[in-house]
């Protein structure tokens, strides 16, 4: 009767055992920078903009060759000028994982520590909170978006879109014209 | 002769005015006897909260059980007046905290999302903004040359760049110093806020404010029933009356909670930072000590609590 149980705790046990390794896979965030004020990123896993390559590629089936993606793969990459490949930042035996330039394997929802890797400047902005978009309040808990949240990491520029109204001219005024100085002492770039 | 002429002229007239005045107040105290009840005269008034609004004492002097009447009194007011009922509350400053902003220019693309949000949140009216985005020329911050009635296809526009401008929060305040009647005053947690109650619509505020981040009521807000934010405050977003000035005030209903402003909470690209100074763990402190921020018009030695920074 107890081996029984002992077995059945077993079962239930070992899966959670596997999810808590696959987790912890990789470096913290505060390991990075220890003295960052703590957070959590707000999970993209299970929303519609987030896809499992699971999906499609099998363990261990990637092929490694740099070449010109044919199906599946809508988007061109418009990052790192032509020098990237999906094996840059994706990992090539598991693809629901990420590798950083020092060879770590990272869940997606830690995707800041991939972005570090190049953007050092802004991954530091980011832990700090001087970069990135909070979600919660201004004080307490601190939920902060994950970089890919904002930048599609296949084309991270933000895109130039549809402004909102511009302002009411107030009751009983008139939009004035701005009187732009014949000479101009703008520094050009 | 004509002088004559002229005074018995005068003196009709103004014997036409005492009568119409007497005639008036023959009628208006009749009504008022007669509108002890719910409805009657003034607009659906009672008696009783004509009384107490004329009677409505200064924000500050108020004891706790008068501040409570009023609030439920403004929400009679404006179920009666734009057919919303609305939760009136009181939010105090919080022990400890000073509010401070950061906004990061090179992230500011000129969406204006914050000023459609702020406009929701704080139940402005319609030709009322409390924030304007500036379009500039690069390598330009002449503000005269901005441009806040930008319409362009898509923004942002090669060559220009954004600038945000709200109240400041001054921490030496000139509207405040203008002010007749202490009806606008800087709280504890740093927020200048006006009681719109005690506001005579001098205008002085408006003069004196170095940033025109402070705007008049010429008529009631045209507020329709469904468009009122029924979460407001007695300092913040309730519905003002005519004839008052008003202003941002860091959408105390939502801040002194522990929520974010609500041009923060929708600004897309997150170049809006909000946080505590007093806090050296905030984010804020940390924009501050760690980037090459300025403020507007900072020689005139207002102290605004708002900073500018860019990422380079």
């Amino acid at each position: 009767m107890l081996l029984r149980w002992l077995s059945i705790i077993v079962v239930i046990a070992t899966p959670g055992i596997i999810a808590a390794e696959e987790a912890d896979a990789g470096p913290t965030g505060y390991q990075v920078y220890p003295e960052a004020p703590r957070f959590t990123v707000q999970s993209r896993k299970n929303t519609s903009k987030f896809q499992d390559c699971s999906r499609c590629h099998e363990e261990g089936d990637t092929d490694p060759e740099i070449r010109r993606l044919r199906t599946r793969h809508t988007r061109e990459i418009d990052h790192g000028g032509n020098r990237f490949w999906c094996l840059t930042c994706h990992d090539g035996e598991k693809m629901d994982f990420l590798r950083t330039s020092r060879n770590e394997k990272v869940e997606f929802d830690r995707s800041y520590l991939i972005c570090g890797s190049c953007h050092a400047d802004r991954q530091r902005d980011w832990f700090f909170g001087g970069h990135g978009k909070r979600v919660s309040g201004w004080q307490d808990e601190r939920i902060i978006l994950a970089c890919t949240e904002c930048h599609d990491p296949h084309a991270p520029a933000t895109k130039p879109r549809k402004p909102q109204p511009a302002p009411p001219v107030r009751v009983g005024l008139e939009r004035q014209e701005i009187h732009r100085p014949a000479t101009s002492h703008v520094w050009k770039p | 002769m004509a002088n004559k002429q002229q005074t018995e002229k005068m003196s009709e007239a103004i014997d036409h005015y005492r009568r119409t005045f007497l005639k008036r107040l023959g009628i208006t105290s009749a009504a008022a006897v007669s509108a002890t009840s719910a409805h009657g005269a003034w607009g659906g008034k009672t008696l009783g909260d004509t009384f107490a609004d004329f009677f409505q004492q200064h924000y500050q002097r108020m004891t706790p059980e008068e501040l409570r009447q009023t609030l439920r009194r403004i929400e009679r007011k404006v179920q009666r007046q734009y057919g919303a009922s609305i939760n009136c509350t009181e939010t105090p400053p919080l022990d400890g905290v000073v509010f401070g902003y950061a906004l990061n220019i090179s992230k500011c693309k000129g969406y204006r999302d914050c000023v459609e949000a702020c406009a929701t949140e704080n139940n402005l009216a319609a030709d009322i903004r409390y924030i304007h985005v500036l379009e500039l020329d690069k390598g330009s911050r002449n503000l005269e040359l901005a441009d806040r009635y930008y319409d362009h296809e898509t923004v942002p526009v090669q060559g220009k760049y954004y600038l945000p401008v709200q109240c400041m929060q001054c921490d030496n305040p000139p509207c405040v110093k203008a002010c007749p009647v202490g009806a606008t005053w800087k709280e504890p947690d740093g927020i200048v806020v006006v009681d719109y109650d005690w506001c005579i619509g001098c205008r002085y505020c408006m003069s004196a404010c170095p940033y025109s981040a402070r705007f008049f009521n010429w008529t009631r807000p045209d507020l329709p029933a469904d468009r009122i934010n029924p979460n407001t405050n007695f300092l913040g977003n309730r519905p003002r009356p005519v004839g008052v000035v008003e202003k941002c005030h860091f959408c105390t209903q939502r801040t002194r909670k522990g929520q974010q402003p609500a041009c923060q909470e929708a600004c897309p690209t997150g170049a809006r930072i909000f946080g505590n100074l007093l806090d050296p763990n905030s984010e804020i402190r940390y924009v501050l000590e760690n980037k090459a921020v300025f403020r507007l018009k900072e020689d005139l030695g207002t102290e605004p609590k708002f900073w500018y920074f860019s990422d380079r």
